[in-house]
């Protein structure tokens, strides 16, 4: 598949300078992220067979849209491996949904953080944390797929919106796997998915 | 007495975290349900299964 890109390529002489435009261009979340270059930005799109210019979603508040290419690029940055992505673009895309309301999320003083649930074979195949620790620091797919879906955000949708007053340490990053070897039903049911209905939950 | 849901059915209940004692935590939502409300959207790609 032949790929046209969009995003800017941008050379640096050392690996701190490339960290310090990061820094300095305000796409971080004041941590340092991996550099994405374009063959960690292929094997990222590779895992969900998309095309850089796919759109996974949008703030149409904002006129933001999000491609795959810019979230493949956020995803590097956050740390994930290539087998995360396809997590981070259905968290893009669930987020997107309307009945999420995604720009009052992401604008409200109250400073709400989007906190990602993810269930099924998969938590196991990329190794998300579902038991102890949950919330807490330490694996790497937790934290990598919840920091990819803010820094989308940050960089993609619009950081001036963000008016926090307190903001919310789940704003570096908030995923965790459900742990589903229980008696409670997994929280993607009851119902089909997609779920059309913005009234029902889960 | 002013209801914290309006429904029982609005609370989702999920289990995770470690076995060492009984803990829980409440996560609230944002707004109300008119203004936000949790979505699941099925993971593709990858060769994987799930859900958001």
């Amino acid at each position: 598949m032949r790929r046209v890109w969009s995003a800017r390529r941008l050379e640096f002489d050392s690996a701190d300078q490339a960290q310090d435009h990061f820094f300095n261009s305000g796409w971080t979340d004041g941590l340092p992220v991996v550099p994405p270059t374009e063959e960690k930005v292929r094997a990222f799109l590779d895992t969900v067979a998309l095309p850089p210019q796919e759109i996974l979603g949008g703030i149409p508040e904002r006129n933001r849209v999000f491609t795959a290419e810019k979230a493949a690029v956020n995803a590097v940055m956050a740390g994930c491996l290539p087998e995360y992505f396809p997590v981070v673009v259905a968290g893009l895309r669930a987020v997107t949904q309307p009945a999420f309301g995604l720009h009052g999320v992401t604008a409200t003083t109250g400073g709400a953080a989007v906190l990602l649930i993810v269930n099924g074979p998969l938590t196991g195949q990329i190794g998300l944390n579902s038991g102890q620790n949950v919330f807490g620091p330490g694996n790497r797919a937790n934290a990598a797929i919840g920091r990819a879906l803010r820094l989308i955000l940050h960089n993609l949708g619009g950081r001036e919106f963000d008016r926090g007053t307190l903001g919310h340490p789940g704003k570096y990053t908030y995923c965790m796997a459900e742990a589903e070897d229980s008696l409670w039903e997994p929280l993607h049911l009851p119902g089909a998915l997609p779920d059309p209905d913005p009234g029902r939950l889960g | 007495m002013v209801r914290a849901v309006s429904a029982p059915e609005h609370i989702l209940l999920v289990l995770a975290g470690g076995v060492a004692g009984r803990f829980s935590a409440f996560i609230p939502g944002w707004g109300g349900r008119h203004m936000s409300s949790a979505v699941t959207w099925p993971i593709e790609g990858g060769g994987c299964t799930g859900g958001v």
